[in-house]
């Protein structure tokens, strides 16, 4: 019983972050990678810190992503080899890329301004 | 470390590339040392960090693939400098060891294939180029007369002296005109000891090199033609009478017409660039022949040109023609009964265009450079097609070890590279191959088409022979390396359909169709010139000899007794005489006749004038009434042919016919039918029935010829007792007897060349398909070695192998025979079209390829099945 009340809220949770997650992934990959080129593991971190570890994101969510604003040409990647040998697969912004982030920016602060405002409590709605 | 290595595979099961792995990798490694830097020791690190991968690997794995789906070319960005190209060499070396069969038909088909089209496209370039080597060649035309004389329409290539001084005159834009023509057939050129016999020799006027700007090696073109017995000569006319090219002011003797002159030479010309519907070698100069009178003749005929002002001067010039016509070509045809109207052809379509009457040189034919344009495309197609068949074949051979390559984590590009490498290695061989092909036959094509092709000397063709090669090899190897390279790794292992997908069924398909449309064309166009040569032309065309009259006119008198001489000798069958050749076609003039009712009817037969005997001599049957025979009065009376008879219904009542004839003789006359002859072809046997009237005209002219009919097989023999009465009665001629049957066959010059070069280039696109179905024979069999060996265990016989193998193969070759037949049809018929008397296509003619395809085929499986049927079963699974 408590097991399946914690499998629902588990799947409660994820669903309801995973709209949020799957949404703000690209225009925050595209604002990290604007400041320096940067690679999937340092992403992650990067999201982590920032968020003081309120976002955590998972490898199987942020390489696919990665990919597809590859494929899409958002973001294009290298190779590095590393001083210990190993290579690293370096990703940085593109023009399309840079592009894609001013338009999404300006979406983002429409909707926190229409957020924020509709918070402060001193709006005046119609109502019926 | 183990655990990497294991975790590395897992994720390679799952389906994730090598790049991707590495990425993974490298953020397991970064996730392991941050544990390391938290205290854990390396075990332990990698532990807790492969399990915070490892989530989910397939969920990981379908999320790539889900990307990698929508960047199908990406891979091209993938870095490839971290192979050297020399890799790639030796690889493409041990993979031609390794599959040498394949290698070899690949380097044949193609090599054969590059040098025929190679072959085949100079010879059309050639065709195709006349007289584009003058300067300003777009801006020269030809005048070409209409001229109908009582309603028979001839377009000559020549007209009268004045029209091209009248239209520089008339025309602004007409800058230049030059008047060429030849005197005499044949020039006789000598200098001591040397002489030529040239028929190349023409007269030209002054102006001549400011219409065709030739380099003069010796000599002022702008005084070289100016003054009578002078002449302009080639440099090779020049070595081959003097020895070396300083001839200018030098004298050389010249008879054509005339007796004997001395003509002194004011100019050597370097040769032309390229080929010309004139290639004259000498030129004589105009007043040598032609005094101010004569220039004022609007019916003494040359070979004019003109050179116009500027580019749009001939829609201008074309425009205003008929006023010119009107006024002065209207004048001059009305006294001999006829019009004309001048028009102009460019220069460089004259060699193509169909000929007009009185042309110096034979033309080439439009259509049979398309023709020829067509078979090369076709052959490089067909090249490419063997290439794609036998490269993805043989690849397939080599599933195991690309799939092993991509394993070990070689990037699209590396392999797509590696196939690049090896198609350019197999073409360049190829190129190679060929151009000595191409040397080797060249000769035979020249000989072939009488085109002498201006490439053995030059590097480039060489160079543009390899490198087209090579440009095909690459294109067609882009096919197979990126149909390879696409499928991923485990893809490759599981795939093994034996005789290919349906790409290369179609590819098949079309091979045999190629191969098979040829085949017909070759049927049809054999039977079409077998058909003609044979055809009945109603007389004994092969015991006839032609002989040539003395040109004297004092011997003129001695031909009724020469002819009287000949006639008795035993082996002769009759021997009669006529101005008018029997190797050319007469086209149907226009004549009033008195019907058998006493009413006029205006008839258009075509009219023959020929002396006594001829119907004896020549072989042909008289039906009704009589021919003209020694013993009756012939005078104006005339036969008529069957269909002249059925044409205008006078069967029956030919005898009543009368000609009124207004002075084709000289006199006016009514002339009268005495005979009805069996139709006889004249020229060549293209042509339906024409209604003829033969009419007598016993009369000794210079330029008539004796028709001799023989009796018997002896003909060398007859000719010499006939050469012994010729010398008693012309002494110091030269007996020139020629076999009619040898005149007329030289009319089907141009339909035997297309016949061999079909013939050449279809035996071409065979050898090249059998290549193709021979290779993939070899890999059907190869691939199935297995299968065919556990059959054979138990029991499969070979008639049973041979319907496993074949069956794929013949299925093939009747769907493309089947779709071959409307196609060859259709083409057929368009080329039958062009002969008024034509074969009937008959179902043999469309059947015929399936037998040559199928024995090809057939001996193809016969060898690979024998080679399985006698390997050892055991052989073939040991490896298992």
């Amino acid at each position: 019983m408590l097991l399946g009340i914690y499998i629902y809220l588990t799947i409660l949770g994820i669903m309801t972050n995973k709209h949020l997650i799957a949404a703000s992934t690209k225009p925050l990959v595209l604002s990290i990678l604007s400041h320096h080129k940067s690679y999937g593991y340092q992403i992650i971190k990067n999201i982590k810190q920032l968020s003081d570890g309120q976002l955590e994101w998972s490898e199987a969510m942020l390489y696919p992503v990665l990919k597809r604003m590859e494929s899409d040409r958002l973001i294009e990647s290298e190779w590095v080899i590393l001083e210990s040998g190993r290579k690293r697969k370096y990703y940085k912004i593109t023009e399309k890329g840079k592009q894609a982030r001013e338009e999404t920016k300006a979406q983002w602060i429409n909707v926190h301004q229409l957020l924020s405002r509709l918070w402060s409590g001193n709006v005046q709605l119609e109502l019926g | 470390m183990k655990g990497l290595e294991n975790w590395r595979n897992e994720l390679w099961r799952a389906g994730l590339e090598p790049g991707d792995i590495e990425e993974l990798e490298d953020h397991l490694i970064n996730r392991m040392e941050d544990y390391v830097d938290q205290g854990n020791g390396e075990e332990e690190a990698f532990e807790l960090a492969r399990q915070d991968l490892s989530i989910n690997p397939q969920l990981l794995a379908r999320a790539y693939v889900e990307g990698r789906k929508r960047r199908r070319f990406r891979w091209m960005s993938v870095s490839l400098s971290s192979i050297p190209l020399s890799l790639y060499y030796k690889v493409a070396l041990r993979t031609f060891q390794k599959n040498k069969i394949y290698a070899l038909l690949n380097v044949v088909g193609l090599a054969v294939s590059v040098a025929a089209a190679f072959l085949v496209g100079r010879v059309v370039h050639h065709e195709t180029t006349y007289d584009r080597s003058y300067p300003d060649a777009h801006r020269i035309y030809r005048v070409v007369n209409a001229v109908t004389i009582n309603g028979e329409r001839q377009i000559s290539s020549d007209v009268g002296q004045p029209v091209g001084p009248t239209l520089v005159e008339e025309f602004p834009q007409v800058t230049e005109a030059t008047r060429v023509r030849r005197i005499g057939l044949e020039s006789h050129l000598e200098v001591g000891k040397v002489s030529w016999v040239s028929q190349d020799v023409f007269v030209a006027d002054a102006q001549f090199f400011r219409v065709f700007q030739r380099q003069f090696l010796r000599g002022n073109p702008d005084a070289a033609l100016t003054e009578p017995n002078t002449m302009v000569i080639s440099e090779d006319l020049a070595l081959k009478l003097f020895g070396h090219i300083d001839v200018v002011d030098s004298f050389l003797s010249y008879s054509s017409v005339m007796p004997p002159m001395q003509m002194k030479i004011t100019g050597v010309l370097a040769a032309l660039d390229g080929p010309t519907h004139l290639p004259f070698e000498a030129l004589v100069a105009y007043p040598t022949y032609f005094r101010p009178k004569g220039l004022n003749n609007w019916l003494r005929k040359s070979y004019t040109y003109l050179k116009l002002s500027d580019d749009d001067a001939i829609d201008r010039l074309s425009s205003q023609v008929s006023l010119f016509n009107e006024r002065y070509m209207t004048p001059a045809y009305k006294k001999i009964g006829g019009t004309a109207q001048i028009s102009f052809q460019p220069l460089s379509d004259i060699y193509l265009d169909p000929p007009h009457q009185w042309e110096p040189y034979p033309h080439g034919n439009r259509s049979d450079v398309l023709a020829l344009q067509v078979l090369m495309t076709f052959l490089l197609l067909m090249a490419a097609i063997n290439y794609v068949n036998l490269s993805t074949a043989s690849t397939v051979d080599r599933l195991h070890t690309i799939a092993i390559k991509k394993t070990l984590g070689a990037s699209k590009l590396s392999l797509v590279v590696q196939f690049l490498v090896e198609s350019a290695l197999l073409a360049g061989s190829a190129g190679i191959l060929g151009l000595a092909l191409a040397f080797l036959f060249a000769p035979q094509v020249e000989v072939l088409s009488g085109v002498k092709l201006q490439w053995v000397d030059s590097w480039q063709q060489g160079v543009m022979l390899v490198s087209g090669a090579v440009a095909l090899g690459l294109l067609s190897g882009v096919y197979p390396g990126v149909q390879m390279a696409k499928d991923r790794g485990q893809d490759l292992y599981q795939r093994s359909s034996a005789t290919g997908g349906l790409s290369r069924r179609s590819l098949i398909i079309f091979q045999y169709f190629v191969s098979s449309v040829l085949l017909i064309g070759i049927c049809v166009v054999f039977s079409q010139v077998y058909f003609l040569k044979n055809k009945d032309v109603g007389f004994q065309e092969d015991s006839i000899v032609q002989v040539s009259a003395p040109r004297a006119a004092h011997s003129l008198s001695r031909f009724p007794s020469f002819m009287a001489e000949v006639g008795a000798i035993p082996s002769v069958r009759g021997v009669s005489i006529s101005e008018q050749p029997l190797d050319r076609f007469r086209a149907a003039g226009s004549q009033m006749m008195v019907g058998p009712d006493g009413a006029p009817i205006r008839t258009a037969m075509a009219p023959l004038f020929v002396g006594e005997a001829f119907f004896r001599s020549i072989g042909a049957k008289v039906k009704t009434g009589r021919g003209f025979d020694r013993d009756r009065n012939n005078d104006w009376t005339f036969l008529i042919n069957e269909e002249a008879a059925s044409t205008y219904g006078w069967q029956g009542q030919e005898l009543t016919l009368k000609w009124r004839d207004d002075g084709s003789r000289g006199v006016a006359k009514t002339w009268r039918c005495i005979g009805v002859v069996e139709d006889i072809v004249l020229g060549e046997a293209y042509r339906e029935g024409l209604p003829m009237m033969i009419c007598y005209d016993n009369k000794a002219r210079t330029n008539s010829k004796f028709f001799i009919g023989l009796n018997g097989p002896n003909v060398e023999e007859s000719l010499l007792e006939i050469g012994a009465v010729w010398d008693q009665h012309f002494p110091g001629v030269d007996f020139l007897a020629e076999p009619l049957s040898d005149r007329l066959e030289a009319l089907y010059l141009k339909e035997d060349v297309f016949m061999k070069f079909l013939l050449s280039l279809g035996s071409i696109a065979v050898l090249i398909t059998v290549l193709g179905i021979f290779g993939l024979i070899h890999f059907a069999t190869s691939r199935r070695k297995k299968e065919i060996a556990l059959r054979k265990i138990h029991g499969a016989g070979v008639r049973h192998l041979v319907k496993l193998l074949s069956g794929d193969f013949i299925l093939l070759l009747i769907c493309a025979v089947l779709g071959s037949i409307p196609c060859g049809l259709y083409l057929s018929q368009r080329w039958l079209a062009s002969f008024e008397v034509h074969i009937h296509l008959q179902l043999w003619h469309f059947l015929a390829p399936i037998p040559v395809c199928l024995l090809f085929t057939a001996v193809g499986l016969y060898y690979h099945i024998r080679r399985a049927a006698r390997t050892n079963p055991i052989e073939a699974i040991r490896y298992e």
